[in-house]
């Protein structure tokens, strides 16, 4: 009885370790403020889009008026619980000036100014807009509010931002400090992701196609989300059938399989893919894009980092080999013009 | 080792330290860091981590759980209700059932404008890749047609249950006051729900057309577009836009001509 209650405390004891170790651990900031930089920019481009006819949507003879918007979000039991600023103005002067404040705050998150404010202020707007424009959304906005409300947690301006820059310009030359902030943002994101796969795969096991391996097939027959016409495919039921089967088991597995080395890589391939076939060919290029961002969340730092110095190095390289070919040219030309014996003294 | 150069604690009450670079020093400077001094905000902090993602989990669980019928397991329904103030406020009330259970037929929303005079009337329909780019702005358009359709509750509300007679025996009455009432109770207050949700969307739909034709007057109606099966483009050559993959859904009008 000793030996079982000693095992039982051991066992608690080893999960409190592990819980510590899973959320507390120090996490370099790279990964955060790759998403801060690409999930911010989606967060933007969401909003500018809503520019483009923004009193069609806000005004007061809005496709969805503020009466009908707090419907749409009251519950059977008639309460309320979520809120938005935009449901108390429906004058254009005060819309635009808090539209322009808002697409000011996303871009100020894109290039990490004053990032621990705009990460805020940004988690306020998405969720003030959701809540506004709910009837007019779809996964792309659960994405982006999940991604708006994690970025408040760490820190993504500690690193590729002119928070940054100016930290340095300042004198302050220390390098990104790990922090258990970052890490919990990290695994916040990575734990909701597996939650939209889990019950994305679970939602699909429900269905029939899905298991008869059709569901594709009328994913790619609806005319409406159709970018890229993959109706070709109906001549090929087989294959159909395997991005069927591929599909509902990556979703439903995902949240086991993505955490272990060996088979995160498989996970997060399928994920660019399947995203990135959305995005082509199915109408929704923002909801795969802002799809992929939430896997970044299962890149390592050292990763992304080394990713990113590869990728200026190489864009420095080019731009220097530029340099160089642009000179050899320019000198080319010059000679051209120039009299014989001048060009055999650059030759030499 | 290097003199420190910022000492203070940041807005999050972290220390940073130009001394805790690396994660053998970091643990020794950031209270939340695992292995460092402060267990009882590491305590705080899980407790507030462990609320939080069981609200995530909650709503996609409680989703899950409806039935075809409405009807919801206990358990989901009885933790939804203590998630969804916190679900909702922060934008997770969501099932993430995305082409599920199955991919279904889609649905526009086609409006006539009649204008006054002879003017020939208007007659349009969206989501349109004609007249909504970029593709997003298309799509805003295609959930708002969506959003109508899936809203949608016919004009008639569930009947209510006949009141057994006076000389009905004691089961028949048990029947009519404990399981027959509350159940049409319960699905009249969701109808009612639902119905006023779809008439107020609706009617800021029209009125949102009507202010861009100033004068007209404008009819909705809900097209449903099913994707073919297979074998109607393999075998029978169609189109995916084939006239008769469109259905109009149209309002039945109830009798008195109330709606």
């Amino acid at each position: 009885m000793n030996s079982l209650a000693r095992h039982i405390t051991e066992w608690f004891r080893d999960i409190v370790v592990a819980w510590d170790r899973f959320w507390f651990t120090p996490s370099e900031p790279h990964t955060l403020a790759m998403i801060r930089i690409l999930g911010g920019s989606m967060l933007l481009y969401t909003h500018l889009v809503w520019s483009l006819n923004l009193e069609a949507f806000l005004g007061k003879t809005s496709w969805i008026s503020n009466r009908a918007s707090v419907l749409l979000n009251k519950g059977y039991d008639g309460e309320v619980y979520a809120w938005s600023h935009l449901w108390y103005i429906d004058s254009p002067a005060l819309i635009w000036t808090f539209h322009i404040i808002a697409l000011i705050v996303f871009a100020m998150l894109v290039v990490g100014f004053q990032t621990r404010v705009a990460s805020v202020l940004a988690a306020i707007f998405t969720l003030s807009y959701c809540h506004r424009l709910n009837g007019a959304l779809f996964g792309l906005d659960q994405v982006n509010a999940m991604i708006a409300i994690y970025l408040m947690v760490g820190r993504s301006g500690d690193v590729w931002s002119i928070d940054r820059w100016l930290a340095i310009r300042r004198g302050d030359l220390t390098p990104p400090i790990p922090r258990a902030s970052t890490n919990i943002a990290m695994r916040l994101i990575q734990l909701h992701m597996c939650v939209i796969y889990l019950f994305g795969g679970i939602g699909k096991m429900r269905g029939e196609t899905w298991w008869d391996g059709s569901a594709v097939w009328f994913a790619f027959a609806s005319l409406e989300y159709q970018s890229l016409d993959m109706t070709w495919m109906v001549r090929w039921p087989w294959l159909i059938s395997i991005l069927t089967h591929i599909t509902v088991f990556w979703e439903t597995f995902y949240c086991f399989l993505v955490w272990s080395r060996y088979t995160r890589p498989i996970c997060l391939g399928l994920a660019v893919a399947v995203h990135g076939g959305i995005a082509l060919s199915l109408g929704m290029p923002t909801f795969g894009i802002a799809m992929i961002i939430g896997n970044m969340a299962f890149v390592s730092p050292e990763l992304v980092k080394q990713s990113v110095a590869a990728i200026s190095r190489f864009t420095i390289r080019k731009s220097s080999t530029n340099h160089d070919e642009s000179k050899v040219a320019a000198s080319k030309l010059a000679s051209t013009t120039m009299p014989a014996t001048t060009y055999v003294r650059i030759n030499s | 080792m290097t003199p420190r150069r910022n000492n203070a604690p940041d807005a999050s009450g972290e220390l940073a330290t130009s001394a805790n670079r690396s994660h053998d020093t970091a643990s020794t400077v950031d209270p939340l860091a695992a292995g460092g001094p402060n267990s009882k905000y590491r305590l705080a902090v899980s407790v507030l981590i462990a609320l939080h993602v069981a609200a995530v989990f909650i709503c996609p669980f409680a989703f899950a759980c409806q039935v075809s019928n409405q009807s919801m397991s206990p358990f989901a329904s009885g933790l939804y209700g203590l998630a969804r103030p916190y679900s909702q406020a922060l934008y997770l009330d969501h099932g993430y059932f995305f082409f599920a259970p199955d991919p279904g037929a889609c649905h526009l929303v086609r409006y006539e404008v009649t204008l006054k005079g002879d003017a020939q009337p208007i007659i349009k329909t969206f989501p349109s890749l004609d007249d909504q780019w970029p593709r997003l702005l298309y799509h805003r358009h295609f959930m708002m047609a969506e959003t109508l359709h899936n809203t949608y509750a016919p004009p008639t509300p569930p009947v209510e249950p006949t009141p057994p007679p006076a000389n009905s025996t004691r089961q028949q009455k048990t029947q009519y006051n404990r399981i027959d009432l509350p159940i049409y109770r319960e699905a009249k207050t969701t109808y009612d729900a639902r119905r006023e949700q779809h008439l107020a969307l609706r009617g800021s739909m029209i009125k949102h057309l009507e202010s861009l034709h100033p004068g007209g007057k404008v009819k909705l109606i809900r097209v449903e577009h099913r994707p073919l099966f297979p074998n109607e483009m393999t075998d029978l050559g169609k189109k995916l836009d084939a006239a008769d993959t469109y259905t109009d859904l149209v309002e039945p009008t109830v009798a008195g001509g109330a709606q």
